[in-house]
């Protein structure tokens, strides 16, 4: 229905640099320099300003324990395009930052560990790590697998594996419809849905599959007419940021009464679009879990919600790659992104939610999953607010990371240590 | 049946909002004789000036000031900057458009940031105002057809029935004999062009509460716009309407056929082509109105309804 707004290749703007150098540490290993890209505008600009607000709570928090390894991170516009994501990688390179987390969609992370294998393989000794937070495109750890590339955060499959067997045992549930965003992460949602969905119940019917462009509806009701009639009872959706706070909103407007099975209904203006119309209905796989905060959660959580009461912390991404690196450095007594690959490979600790391992063979995270839903907040299980509403998410089911682990199927090929 | 039945009624109020766009545009067109390209980011502004308004003085003072306050903007805009800019030609008035709808949009992040600013429409226009097919009908978009029809409805009694109407007829087709005749025709074009100015602003501050209010909002809706117009014939506020409706309706429609293209078009042996078939009619519904346009640039350069070549 749009034109894309023509691209600029303005530089990037550096948004915050959270320098904390105290050194002081008898045992000081040096500084992790992390160049994190996010679309800090245009449509996705609320999804790249929350994860960059979690990072930087992430790294607070560690760098306060004072472990001897600190963090410093760089935040860029991305401004979700896949040029300019080249562009900050560039500019990092030759500015010495050898960490290089974030980008935003799957298709600007594709590009940027595509980059990031050419530099290493013309720049040895001067490696470069890619760090993956949220991009969840299953390719990444399987058939384009890298070295230099470590995923934070379980994919598609893998998210898919605990929804769809939660979903078998919901026998409410009869027609499902799928409606993505048009391109790789969206497709890799429908086509997960569609594989599990039957294996894990064969009488559950898909009654529709949709795909619309990315970011650019702003009107869901012909969607919605759509959705309504299918007949659908059930939506499972990857949709986020503003596709999914207008689908929701859409589907409000026309009083759709269906079960929303999303990635990302706890994240970024969804639960206020949806308010009380969503309680029992908006239901979602997350890593995140408020309800139950360790105390390593807790302080982060805390420290992020005291400098924006409005926003929260939707996923752990970021956090299990803070803790990781810290722990991989130390184990490898460096903060040489080759020697903390070596270190970061089958490496397990006790994670944002219980412990995480980071698999050898492919470079993916294992992490427990939760299954939550919408509903008001009672001071037990669902003990805190969401986007200041009197209403949160309470955990319906844990998944731990053995059941939604997948098949190896990465051919890793490793540098000489 | 059902699916057919929303689906038009969704076309339409889409549609109307085109159409509130499309009218302030090709009235505007008419006079300057060439396309205004910040004619949607005064769009735009409409609705970040509406949206800023909305906190101290509520939806209904804002939904009436912005129209209002943008409109004087552009009676500014048209007497200090296109004025001079008229006896340079046209390249120099339409490069100065581009330039301008750049400007504004590179501004309005500078004051209310790159991302989308929170603005919604009051309770008031929540819920729903009648059940079409068991669908419920929000009353904001009977809000906002209803307001499009007001609006349009006047500036037809304006034009067609008034004597300022028949003077800015006049001028838009013979502007030196109006002038000859003792009227202000540059007063004339300042007016003119604020009205269009406001009628995009309207368009903005109902838009931007319906859909998002975001830096890009212009250059998303200004492109769907061009092409209702030039398919309505530029200059022509009937062809403008049915376009605008043609093609609110069209996409809205294309995106609830289910069917793959490989359903409609015989097989075709070749692998590039077996992909194509794999597609959606509904994921085409985006591409179609520049589809149109270019067909119909081929087909009938004039547009539905125009005087002049596009």
């Amino acid at each position: 229905m749009t034109m894309p707004t023509p691209r600029r290749t303005l530089l990037p703007t550096v948004l915050s640099t959270l320098a904390l150098l105290s050194a002081g540490g008898a045992q000081a290993q040096g500084t992790i320099q992390i160049a994190q890209l996010e679309p800090l505008s245009g449509p996705f600009q609320t999804q790249g300003e929350g994860n960059a607000r979690t990072l930087q709570a992430a790294v607070d928090e560690f760098n306060a324990r004072g472990k001897g390894v600190k963090f410093e991170v760089t935040a860029f516009d991305a401004k979700g395009s896949p040029q300019e994501a080249l562009n900050i990688f560039r500019q990092a390179t030759e500015r010495g930052i050898r960490y290089i987390a974030g980008g935003g969609s799957s298709a600007i992370v594709s590009g940027l560990i595509e980059a990031v294998n050419t530099y290493n393989e013309r720049n040895p000794g001067k490696e470069v790590l890619y760090l993956n937070h949220q991009a969840i495109d299953p390719d990444f750890t399987e058939s384009r697998c890298s070295f230099w590339h470590f995923r934070f955060d379980p994919h598609v499959h893998m998210r898919m594996l605990a929804l769809t067997g939660h979903i078998a045992r919901d026998t409410a549930v009869k027609k499902v419809y799928l409606i993505n965003q048009d391109y790789s992460f969206g497709h890799q949602v429908e086509i997960s849905a569609k594989r599990y969905l039957t294996a894990a119940r064969s009488d559950i019917a898909v009654v529709g599959e949709e795909r619309h462009p990315i970011g650019r509806v702003k009107d869901f009701a012909p969607y919605v007419a759509k959705i309504k009639a299918a007949g659908a009872d059930t939506v499972i959706t990857g949709n986020f940021g503003p596709d999914l706070v207008l689908l929701i909103k859409a589907a409000k407007d026309a009083d759709l009464n269906v079960r929303f099975y999303t990635y990302y209904g706890n994240a970024l203006g969804a639960p206020t679009a949806v308010g009380e119309a969503g309680v029992g209905r908006l239901r979602l796989v997350t890593t995140w879990e408020t309800n139950n905060l360790p105390p390593r959660m807790k302080t982060i959580y805390d420290s992020f919600k005291a400098k924006y009461p409005k926003n929260d912390i939707f996923h752990t991404g970021v956090i299990e790659m803070v803790g990781l690196l810290g722990d991989a450095a130390a184990k490898a007594g460096s903060v040489d992104p080759k020697r903390v690959a070596f270190a970061l490979e089958g490496l397990k600790t006790q994670g944002a939610f219980g412990e995480v391992e980071m698999r050898a063979g492919d470079h993916q995270l294992l992490a427990p999953l939760f299954i939550q839903t919408f509903a008001p907040v009672d001071g037990r299980s669902v003990k805190h607010g969401i986007e200041g509403l009197k209403l949160g998410f309470k955990t319906d089911a844990t998944i731990p990371s053995r059941d939604t682990s997948p098949v190896q199927t990465c051919q890793m090929k490793r540098p000489a240590a | 049946m059902d699916l057919l039945a929303t689906s038009l009624l969704n076309g339409l109020t889409y549609g109307f909002l085109l159409f509130m766009l499309a009218a302030g545009l090709t009235l505007v067109f008419s006079l300057m004789g060439v396309m205004n390209f910040a004619h949607a980011s005064l769009y735009m502004l409409g609705a970040y000036v509406g949206a800023a308004l909305t906190g101290p003085l509520g939806f209904g003072w804002a939904a009436l000031l912005a129209p209002v306050l943008v409109g004087l903007g552009g009676c500014a805009l048209e007497r200090w900057l296109l004025r001079p800019l008229h006896a340079r030609g046209h390249v120099a008035e339409l490069l100065f458009t581009f330039g301008l709808a750049f400007l504004i949009e590179e501004s309005v992040k500078l004051v209310w940031g790159a991302g989308s600013v929170e603005y919604r429409f009051p309770p008031a226009l929540e819920g729903s105002l009648f059940n079409a097919f068991g669908t419920p009908y929000p009353v904001y978009k009977g809000f906002m057809v209803g307001v499009a029809v007001l609006s349009l409805a006047g500036l037809y009694a304006l034009v067609a029935h008034t004597r300022v109407g028949l003077v800015v007829r006049a001028a838009l087709t013979q502007p030196l004999m109006v002038q000859n005749l003792g009227h202000d025709t540059d007063r004339v074009f300042m007016w003119v062009f604020g009205l269009g100015s406001a009628l995009a602003a309207l368009a903005g501050v109902i838009g931007g509460a319906a859909l998002t209010t975001e830096p890009s909002m212009a250059a998303q809706l200004g492109t769907i716009v061009f092409v209702v117009v030039v398919i309505g014939g530029l200059g022509s506020i009937q062809g403008a309407f049915l376009a605008a409706m043609g093609i609110g309706v069209l996409q809205t429609l294309l995106i609830a056929v289910d069917l793959r293209l490989q359903q409609l078009l015989p097989p075709l042996g070749h692998p590039l082509v077996a992909a194509l078939g794999e597609l959606k009619i509904s994921q085409l519904a985006p591409m179609t109105p520049y589809a149109l346009m270019v067909a119909m640039l081929l087909a009938r350069p004039r547009g539905l309804f125009g005087q002049r070549e596009a």
